[in-house]
């Protein structure tokens, strides 16, 4: 690594569970420690592993005091994930054997406003907004954010808006903070995205520095690349007009040739279309958020340094791939935001609809999900 | 660095230098601000310049930004730039040696509209806050811009700037003035930056702590006289440029709009937006502003058009590192299709003499086709022509009486129009190409050069191929046909992925075509070519609602919702004509041409049928 960036990480070391570490490191961390009491994070929706991360949590600390907070997001009249409803409500009714009705709380939030005929998405603001008030925080020792039934289009707001309150107003408190993800690659491939936003706006938070008119730099666009979005791909670089492109492949991953299929995929694409160099592309491995962070936070600081000349850059992310992956550019921009000197923001393309196909299918994959937690801020990180 | 194929190169617009550009740049255009000039009104006129995306307007704002003016005062006699320079010499946008107008460029893509869904501030600071945004960069803009024209560096010549500006109205209040550029610029620049913390913070931000502003008074600040280097001033007016304005939620393009038209500084002020239907001004046009629609200008420049169609393709392959060039049959293989034109030949004599068979007003008619020496192709033509017309007089009330119709009489009714109604009847019945060669690609581009390079992308893509082959690169007509046809489908299944509301969009819009195709292919093609195009009658709306406010009325909105996104995705477009009363002008919704494709209509323009906006309402609903 480069030797400028080492020890300035911040996430550097970090902790990382999957699957059976997760249920150990629960057990070891909750049970045993009877003072401990948990705020629970989550969305509502009808994506099969809802529950699976509260569930998993329950088990291994039957006795953890557990408070939920509940984030249902309504999606607009012309959603097609309505038709889910069903779904959902299952979901909902799992969850009440988790967790009893008296320690659930439910804040609603609109993704969409209208000025006029226009629509704005304004999920990120509003996800953001239900923790203005800094003490709901106050009476917990640790805190998870569960973002297998969220959107991108609000859990990047809401993990660093909970991030930011924790480094602002916690910092001598040590409440630990976590993110739990259910990922399957498979099942995420049954979930098909359609009508991807025509009027797209950098994630709240993350808006970087690309929009800054009286700054104008070069832009650098990072998007980390997953299937079937060439649609999506196409309306961000449209917004970006970047510079440079680095597009992000996984690899290491589970199917080795995963990266070898996307550039397969997207050769004309990114060659013939978007005209990008062949010596730009990136490799993060698949299943770290951490090392995905890591590469492209020294990938940032080195474009900053080469371009110093010309005042330095405006990096952009996008995430067209996993949730875990996404984690991974969060970290980066979050880390930037705070130390102030490079602009780096976060540019998704959200859809107004989804569809799973073969439903029956999906709901057996879902069972293979694994289950990963992401330590973000407490005790580990003590300096 | 050449490619393969240039075709698929996005965002050439952005990466092409300055030359590349010009050179590229059609100024045609122009012809419609000479023609508007009169006594320098066009410069203190507010315009509008509307279009649907693609069409051009960002590319016409960009031949008057300092960058390319620069380099067109260097390059003005070079062949491929006298034409531009001669015609900006016309506006007094340039002269022989310096540049008149200062071109200042603010394209609304900065989320403005974010300071509308901050509900936590009270509306009136949200107001000036948006004015405060506005004016901090149409300031560090017109800074750069005049360094720029300057030929000065930025930012290190900024102080060479002196701003001199009489502030009676003390509108600069954290800033003295008269100032540096350099001051000035950091002074706009803090603003906007404290603006964007305030919209990017996760934690709070006091928003009292930001400077803001209850008009735009930059337009009225900045002027030639206001903005000095040595002493001198450097140019002689200033044309702000707005570009995408429709980017601004609906209460800031009002607001905006309102606030200019009274405001009426003495800056020339061009505001370019998408086409939207909903927009119009509840004030004059002509006495308060002017608008040009770029597509309705190029609607009657279709040769110019595909003029500069040709020069993009030769100038694109030109770039491909295969040194292939970009080559269309114009005609119908004789050859490749010989036995489908025999066949259809044998199926047309029958049907014409099954069809005239009670009667022997079509003998000479019959006669001149059977003795016709044409080629298979000529005859069948022919043939259809006089299927038309038969179908024509025998759908006729009149009590006809039967004597044979003359071969003048023929000659008269064949117009040009059943001409073509012939030849797309013709590629319907046998499967015949109907969409080939450039004048048609040209046609199916809708005055759009990206959607021209949508289309010719994959045509140059088999032309790659061909040159593989040592074969002749250039595509046969029913190999153009073929591959337009696929891309159009391509096109239609990829909607649902692309635009907002598909689900009603495409179902207006088959059942639309649905529409189209039975009114085109009437046996008598009534409305020859065909139609692909309606006009909405307000005045016959359900009587219950107002004819001006269908638009408006709740009942109407998902009417609304597809038209709004039709115009807005480039799916409909507007003509105006002058039909009915002297000079009434109506607005036509036309099928993007590319629909035409996809539903084997034809690429005609002035087939369309008036429809009443409940009409329209049922077609999104099942």
């Amino acid at each position: 690594m480069d030797k400028k960036i080492k020890n300035k990480l911040r996430w550097d070391p970090y902790v990382l569970l999957r699957n059976s570490e997760v249920a150990s490191f629960t057990t070891d961390h909750f049970a045993k420690d009877a003072g401990r009491k948990l705020l629970y994070i989550m969305g509502v929706g009808f994506d099969y592993r809802m529950n699976t991360g509260i569930r998993s949590l329950k088990t291994s600390c039957p006795d953890l005091d557990i408070e939920c907070l509940l984030i249902q997001y309504d999606e607009g009249k012309s959603s097609s994930s309505k038709k889910y409803k069903l779904l959902v409500d299952a979901n909902l009714t799992s969850l009440q054997t988790i967790v009893p009705l008296e320690k659930t709380q439910v804040r609603n939030i609109d993704l969409w406003t209208a000025s006029g005929k226009k629509k704005q998405r304004v999920g990120d603001k509003n996800v953001a907004d239900v923790f203005n008030d800094a003490t709901i925080f106050e009476a917990y020792t640790d805190v998870i954010v569960d973002i297998s039934a969220l959107p991108r289009g609000i859990y990047f707001s809401l993990i660093g808006k909970v991030q930011a309150i924790l480094d602002e107003y916690y910092a001598d408190k040590d409440i630990n903070f976590f993110v739990s993800i259910s990922e399957n690659a498979q099942l995420d491939s049954h979930i098909k995205e359609f009508e991807p936003d025509s009027e797209l706006s950098y994630v709240f938070g993350f808006r970087g520095g690309s929009e800054l008119t009286s700054d104008e730099k070069e832009i650098i666009w990072l998007p980390i690349l997953g299937e079937g979005s060439r649609k999506q791909i196409l309306a961000a670089h449209e917004k970006i007009d970047p510079d440079e492109i680095c597009p992000v492949l996984p690899f290491p991953s589970r199917n080795p040739r995963r990266s070898d299929a996307l550039l397969t995929e997207y050769h004309q694409l990114l060659f013939d279309e978007l005209a990008v160099e062949g010596q730009n592309i990136i490799y993060v491995p698949e299943q770290n958020p951490f090392e995905v962070y890591r590469t492209l936070s020294v990938t940032v600081q080195d474009y900053n340094d080469t371009l110093a000349i010309l005042n330095g850059c405006d990096i952009v992310i996008s995430t067209f791939s996993s949730k875990l992956l996404s984690i991974g550019a969060l970290l980066c921009a979050y880390e930037f935001k705070v130390l102030n000197n490079i602009k780096v923001g976060i540019l998704n393309v959200d859809s107004s609809g989804y569809e799973i196909d073969d439903e029956p299918a999906a709901k057996k994959m879902s069972e293979k999900s694994e289950l990963f937690l992401i330590w973000l801020a407490g005790e580990p990180y003590k300096p | 660095m050449k490619i393969r194929n240039p075709f698929l190169l996005r965002a050439s617009e952005r990466i092409e230098s300055d030359a590349g550009f010009l050179r590229l740049y059609s100024p045609l255009i122009l012809d419609y601000f000479i023609d508007n000039m009169d006594g320098g009104e066009l410069w203190n006129t507010f315009l509008f310049i509307r279009s649907s995306p693609g069409a051009g307007k960002s590319s016409l704002l960009r031949l008057f930004e300092p960058t390319s003016l620069l380099t067109l005062l260097n390059r003005k006699s070079g062949d491929e730039f006298k034409e531009v320079f001669k015609k900006l010499k016309k506006l007094n946008a340039v002269s022989d040696d310096r540049i008149n107008v200062l071109g200042v460029n603010l394209t609304f893509t900065r989320n403005y509209e974010l300071l509308e869904s901050f509900s936590n501030l009270p509306p009136g600071t949200r107001d000036r806050l948006f004015y405060s945004l506005l004016n901090s960069r149409i300031i560090t803009a017109t800074l750069r811009a005049a360094l720029s024209i300057t030929r000065l560096r930025f930012p290190e010549d900024l102080h060479k700037i002196e701003f001199k500006y009489k502030d009676e109205n003390l509108y600069f209040k954290k800033i003295n003035i008269p100032c540096n550029g350099h001051e000035l610029y950091n002074w706009a620049a803090g603003i906007e930056k404290a603006i964007y913390e305030l919209l990017d913070s996760f934690l709070p931000v006091n928003p009292t702590s930001i400077e803001g502003h209850s008009e735009l008074f930059s337009l009225e600040a900045l002027r030639p006289d206001s903005l000095l280097v040595e002493g001198r001033s450097l140019f002689d007016r200033i044309l702000f440029m707005l570009d995408d304005v429709h980017k601004l939620s609906a209460k800031q393009r009002e607001g905006l709009i309102t606030h200019l038209l009274e405001k009426r500084t003495n800056a020339s002020i061009w505001l370019s937006e998408r086409l939207e239907v909903l927009n119009n001004l509840k004030t004059n046009r002509g006495r308060d502003y002017e608008e040009l629609n770029l597509e309705n200008y190029w609607k009657d420049r279709e040769s110019k058009f595909e003029k500069l169609l040709t020069s993009i393709a030769v100038k694109r392959a030109a770039e491909s590192r295969e040194d292939v060039e970009f080559a269309l049959d114009a005609q119908q293989s004789e050859l490749e299709l010989a036995e489908v034109y025999k066949e259809a030949k044998k199926t047309l004599s029958n049907t014409i003499n099954t069809l005239s068979a009670g009667t022997t007003r079509f003998n000479e008619w019959k006669n001149h086709l059977f003795q016709f020496e044409g080629t298979d192709q000529e005859t069948c033509e022919l043939a259809k022509q006089i299927e038309i017309l038969i179908h024509r007089n025998l759908a006729k009330s009149e009590l006809a009486l039967d004597y044979s119709l003359s071969i003048l009489e023929l000659q008269e009714k064949t117009d040009e129009k059943v001409v073509q109604a012939a030849r797309l009847f013709l590629s319907r019945q046998f499967n015949l190409p109907y969409f080939f060669g450039m004048t048609v690609l040209a046609k199916i581009s809708t005055n759009n050069v990206e959607q021209f390079l949508g289309f010719s992308a994959p045509l140059y893509e088999r032309m790659l191929s061909l040159n593989l082959n040592q074969t002749s690169v250039s595509i046969s007509a029913r190999d153009q046909d073929r591959e337009i046809r696929k891309l159009a489908n391509e096109k239609w299944k990829d909607l649902n992925k692309m635009i907002p509301d598909s689900v009603l969009v495409t179902r207006f819009l088959e059942n639309f075509c649905t529409f189209c195709i039975n009114e085109t292919f009437r046996p008598t093609a009534p409305y020859a070519p065909g139609v692909n195009g309606f006009y909405i009658d307000a005045t016959r709306t359900i009587k219950l609602i107002n004819e001006d406010e269908w638009l408006s009325n709740d009942i109407f909105t998902d009417l609304q919702i597809v038209l709004n996104t039709c115009l807005a995705f480039n799916l409909l477009h507007v003509k105006e004509v002058m039909q009915g009363k002297k000079g009434q002008k109506k607005n036509i919704y036309y099928l993007n041409r590319w629909l035409c494709v996809k539903f084997g209509l034809p690429l005609s323009y002035g087939g369309w049928r008036t429809k009443k906006p409940d009409d329209l309402l049922r077609w999104t609903k099942r």
